[in-house]
């Protein structure tokens, strides 16, 4: 579903796993990091294409410390303001490597698709 | 799955540590909302509107921690819970419903459970012996007469042990007539059960002596020595382990103490046994006195086909060898299935029998819980429309039905321990292995399965009924005519008349037994057993040589026919109707078949010693020429007396006064027959058997006789027995009468496992019976209540109270007639299985099918009188008003 903005452009919405797949990745290259930080880095690396209510990145969060691909313990943030940090797990990192490699044989068909001759 | 399992179970650490988690959330939202306001801040907003820009920016703080915390939680488990507290709930409410079903479920699951004891311990249960499916039990036939069947003798039993590879041990046990030994220690005397055994037998069970050693093949020559039970050495030795090796006084003999069993130890065939002393093989050479009961332990590899070959070759050995035993062939069967073959006909019946009782129950309480959730039909049309999905109603029914199963379980479970304590008292002559049943661990698993398969079948019907109701026509028609529908009542009828089906079934199978054991009683044993007491007097070797013992037992029947109101007296080496003992072989040898032996299938002849007059005492009558007399004592040439029918056999064509001063040989001893006596039974189904009489003074040389006495008097047993006692301490203080019982019922023994069946049956029948008619009344009460509209309408319109009642009726025995017409189906099939335990009566006799069809319909219509009456009572008046 797509929502009108201001600025008359169109925002996306994020699906479920490829937010999982976002908290990640924002983890494997940033290390350890808060929600807040997390939510920081895809608005900055999404260039405000995506629309995303920041309170979902917490359940991407819990989502991905069930499956233990995340870790996470409590320190001190920015203005010394108590707050968790998570850090990608080996196992993580395993699974950011195949969902990554998923997208990227995903996007490679729909190009092929959209490059290829009518016939 | 690994990575579910390893999900979820991470998923229950997270469940354990919600709160903390439900803390460190709401901790880590505020310091995100104050970070992200603080941004807004800086980009020039006012505190108050950089927090709600903060918060729109976020999404509801409060659907993300509801999120959070529902993900941190095992759902269907928690809802279970609930469900749980619900179910428990919704039955305290109806506490009437719940005590009627769970006192239903319990009779069920309480039957079935105490029969299955029965059933795991007697038939299921490994014998309790080391690799017990090694074990055979050997017996010895005529290669072309597999009828001839018989134990084997000590000459057939030493040559399969010599020559036979199939076996890793064998073993002889002197079982046929039971030996009792006293023992003298600390100067208390015992009277111990006593085995006769021959070497190899704790090893062939693989029963090691804890202590000393067991019997070796040098003992056979007739050793005096003993191995003591485990409980024996515990309570008379104070378990010293001194004992073996030392001496010990057994019935006024010495014996050594060779060893003593491990605790729990109990011979296969007589548990009871409590000492065991060496048979004396070497002796017993007489190759056809069949006698001994063999066992043995297959190699391991060796089938049992692969023995029963082995033996078979040894079979031309062994004729030619003996040619004189025409039983030349030794078989083996399996041990375990030689102890409860008897025992399996009669308990899977009895199992049938309590498996129907629990299908009636089921569907009483189907019935019940039908009405019960039709009550209920608006409440889940409620919760359904309001989004409870259909699987969670289902699931909640489910919840509520195993909890009132699981009631009625334990209650059930009650019902079984007092039931196992009535089954073991009743089986104990009719079972093998009785002592085992109990409530153990495979019991009470057959408890639970029993309980969880009962909430199956008696939850599945309301829950599909319930479940697949369209809520919005529950919701509209929410009047109470509708909600049961016509639907309902012919699915109730219907259940109703499978309850009188199976109830049938049952009766008339507890009808065959009643009259199979009616006739078992009618049959004529050619004695007379009322009035007639029994005990034994057991005389020690010691002090009691051959002519003491012919001298003993004259004089003991002398003094009893003394006692005031004593008719007759005598002893008797086995009672009538009791069985077969002494089966010796027997030739004629005078007369038209002169030189030819006596019919030698097992248990066609049998031989008796007597001393007195136990004939007389029985009722026995005298045919032709005399009974025993002084006359006929070790000095006289050998005597006998015989039965009409043997008479008849071997002298045939002659009158019974001609066969008196004929002779036979019994075991090879030449005698002449002075009497013919009355025919009599070789077991209470009235097996005719031919019997030779030897006079005890004759014979008190062959063995030291246990003679069982036989007194006919006019007098009770107890009072008889207190001048018994005196007779017998006047003629020697140190003898003890053992094991006093009225011949009716030594009789009845006989019977024992008739009565079992006929008594579980019987009561199951009547339960079944109360149940079915308890849901036929209710099936009609509650048809009257639903029509009550309907009957008010024809009243007001002119019918009589008369019409009215043969309304209900109508419908009554539509039920009861469907229903028997299913039942007598049933117990013709059940018929089948009957027939092996029925006397000489058919299963499928009409007079006992049709009585007992009559008599559940009489009943019928007595518990349906009573809602037809309430159906003509109804007023037309206040009915129509109820319509409103």
């Amino acid at each position: 579903m797509a929502k009108r903005t201001d600025d008359g452009g169109e925002k996306l919405d994020v699906l479920q796993g490829t937010l999982d797949l976002m908290v990640l990745q924002a983890l494997d290259s940033l290390g350890p990091q808060h929600g807040y930080g997390i939510a920081r880095r895809i608005e900055q690396i999404s260039d405000d294409i995506l629309k995303l209510n920041e309170g979902t990145v917490y359940q991407s969060l819990m989502r991905l410390q069930h499956r233990r691909w995340i870790s996470a313990t409590w320190g001190t943030s920015e203005k010394n303001r108590r707050a968790k940090f998570y850090a990608i797990t080996a196992a993580g990192r395993r699974q950011l490597a195949r969902e990554v490699d998923t997208w990227d044989r995903l996007a490679n068909v729909i190009a092929r698709l959209r490059s290829a001759e009518p016939v | 799955m690994w990575t579910r399992l390893r999900a979820t179970l991470s998923r229950l650490s997270f469940v354990l540590a919600r709160r903390r988690l439900d803390d460190d959330t709401r901790r880590e939202i505020e310091t995100h909302l104050d970070l992200l306001s603080d941004r807004y801040v800086r980009q020039g907003l006012s505190p108050d509107q950089a927090w709600l820009a903060a918060r729109r920016q976020f999404g509801s703080i409060t659907v993300v921690r509801e999120e959070l915390h529902a993900m941190n939680g095992v759902t269907w488990f928690e809802q279970s819970v609930g469900d749980l507290r619900d179910a428990g709930r919704q039955l305290r409410r109806s506490p009437g419903f719940v005590a009627i079903a769970a006192i239903i479920l319990s009779l069920g699951i309480g039957g079935a459970t105490t029969v299955f004891s029965a059933v795991q311990a007697v038939l299921l249960a490994p014998l309790p012996y080391d690799e017990p499916g090694q074990l055979v039990r050997l017996y010895q036939l005529r290669p072309d007469r597999p009828d001839s069947r018989d134990v084997l003798t000590g000459a057939h039993f030493a040559f399969v042990r010599e020559q036979a590879t199939s076996f890793e041990d064998v073993a002889a046990l002197a079982h046929y007539s039971e030996t009792g030994l006293d023992l003298v220690a600390d100067g208390r005397a015992e009277r111990l059960r006593v085995l006769a055994v021959s070497s190899g037998y704790f090893q062939t069970l693989r029963a090691a002596l804890p202590l000393g050693r067991e019997f070796e093949r040098d003992d056979e020559a007739g050793a005096r020595r003993v191995v003591l039970s485990d409980r024996v050495w515990r309570t008379r030795f104070s378990a010293d382990p001194a004992i073996v090796g030392r001496t010990v006084r057994l019935s006024g003999e010495t014996y050594e103490v060779a060893g003593i069993t491990a605790p729990g130890f109990a011979d296969p065939f007589a548990p009871d046994v409590a000492a065991w002393i060496p048979y004396a093989l070497a002796r017993d050479t007489y190759e056809e006195n069949n006698s001994l009961t063999a066992i043995g332990r297959l190699r391991h590899g060796v089938t049992l086909e692969r023995a029963l070959a082995e033996l078979a070759t040894l079979e031309p050995a062994m004729r030619e060898r003996w040619p004189r035993a025409e039983k030349s062939l030794v078989t083996a069967v399996p041990l375990h299935e030689e102890l409860v073959s008897d025992a399996r006909g009669p308990l899977h019946l009895v199992l049938a029998a309590v498996a129907i009782v629990l299908l009636i129950a089921c569907v009483n309480v189907a019935n019940l819980a039908l009405v019960r959730a039709t009550g209920r039909m608006h409440e889940f049309a409620v919760r359904a429309s309001l989004g409870s999905s259909r699987s969670r109603l289902a699931r909640q029914l489910l919840i509520e039905h195993l909890l009132l199963a699981g009631t009625g379980g334990l209650v059930g479970l009650a019902v079984a321990a007092a039931g196992i304590r009535v089954l073991k008292d009743l089986g104990r002559q009719a079972l093998p292995r009785i002592d085992d049943v109990g409530l153990n661990g495979s019991v009470l698993a057959f408890a639970v399965v029993a309980t969880a398969a009962t909430a199956a079948v008696f939850g599945v019907l309301p829950v599909l009924r319930l479940a697949g109701a369209s809520p919005v026509d529950a919701l509209r028609q929410q009047s109470r005519s509708a909600t049961g529908g016509r639907g309902l009542a012919r699915l109730r009828a219907a259940l109703a008349a499978a309850q009188v089906a199976l109830a049938l079934t049952l009766l008339a199978g507890a009808g065959v037994l009643v009259a199979s054991f009616h006739r078992l009683q009618q049959v004529d044993l050619g004695i007379r057993a009322d009035r007639v007491s029994t005990f034994a007097v057991h005389l020690p070797t010691v002090r009691y040589d051959a002519a003491r013992r012919a001298a003993f037992q004259e004089a003991l029947a002398g003094e009893l026919r003394a006692i005031q109101g004593v008719t007759a007296a005598g002893g008797i080496s086995r009672l009538p109707v009791t069985g077969s003992c002494h089966p010796w072989n027997t030739h004629i040898r005078s007369g038209p078949l002169a030189g030819t032996p006596v019919d030698r299938r097992r248990g066609a002849m049998q031989q008796r010693v007597v001393s007195g007059d136990p004939l007389a005492a029985l009722g026995v009558p005298l045919l032709a020429g005399r009974r025993f007399d002084a006359t006929d004592d070790a000095a006289a040439p050998p005597r006998a007396m015989v039965s009409a029918n043997f008479a008849l056999a071997a002298f045939p064509g002659l009158p019974y006064d001609a066969v008196v001063g004929q002779r036979i040989a019994v075991a090879g001893r030449e005698q002449t027959i002075v009497g013919v006596v009355g025919d009599v039974a070789l077991d209470v189904y009235g097996a005719p058997t031919m019997v030779v009489y030897h006079a005890h003074r004759q014979v008190a040389a062959n063995r030291n006789w246990a003679l069982t006495q036989a007194v006919a008097a006019d007098r009770p047993l107890d009072d008889l027995l207190v001048a018994v006692r005196d007779v017998v301490r006047r003629l020697d203080p140190e003898l003890v009468v053992h094991r006093p019982a009225p011949m009716a019922d030594v009789v009845g023994r006989g019977a024992s496992q008739e009565r079992f069946t006929l008594v579980l049956l019987g009561a199951f029948a009547l339960v079944s019976l109360v149940l079915a008619i308890v849901g036929l009344y209710g099936v009609l009460t509650y048809t009257v209540s639903q029509r009550t509209t309907e009957i008010g309408i024809r009243m007001a319109l002119g019918a009589t109270a008369a019409q009215v009642r043969r309304l209900v009726l109508g419908q009554a025995a539509i039920v009861v007639g469907l229903g028997v017409a299913a039942g007598l189906g049933g117990a013709l099939l059940l018929g089948r299985w009957l027939s092996a335990l029925a006397f000489e009566v058919a299963p499928s006799d009409p007079r006992i099918l049709g009585a007992t069809a009559a008599l559940l319909a009489a009943i019928a219509l007595v518990a349906s009188w009573l809602p037809a009456r309430r159906a003509a009572r109804i007023e037309p008046r206040i009915a129509m008003q109820d319509a409103r």
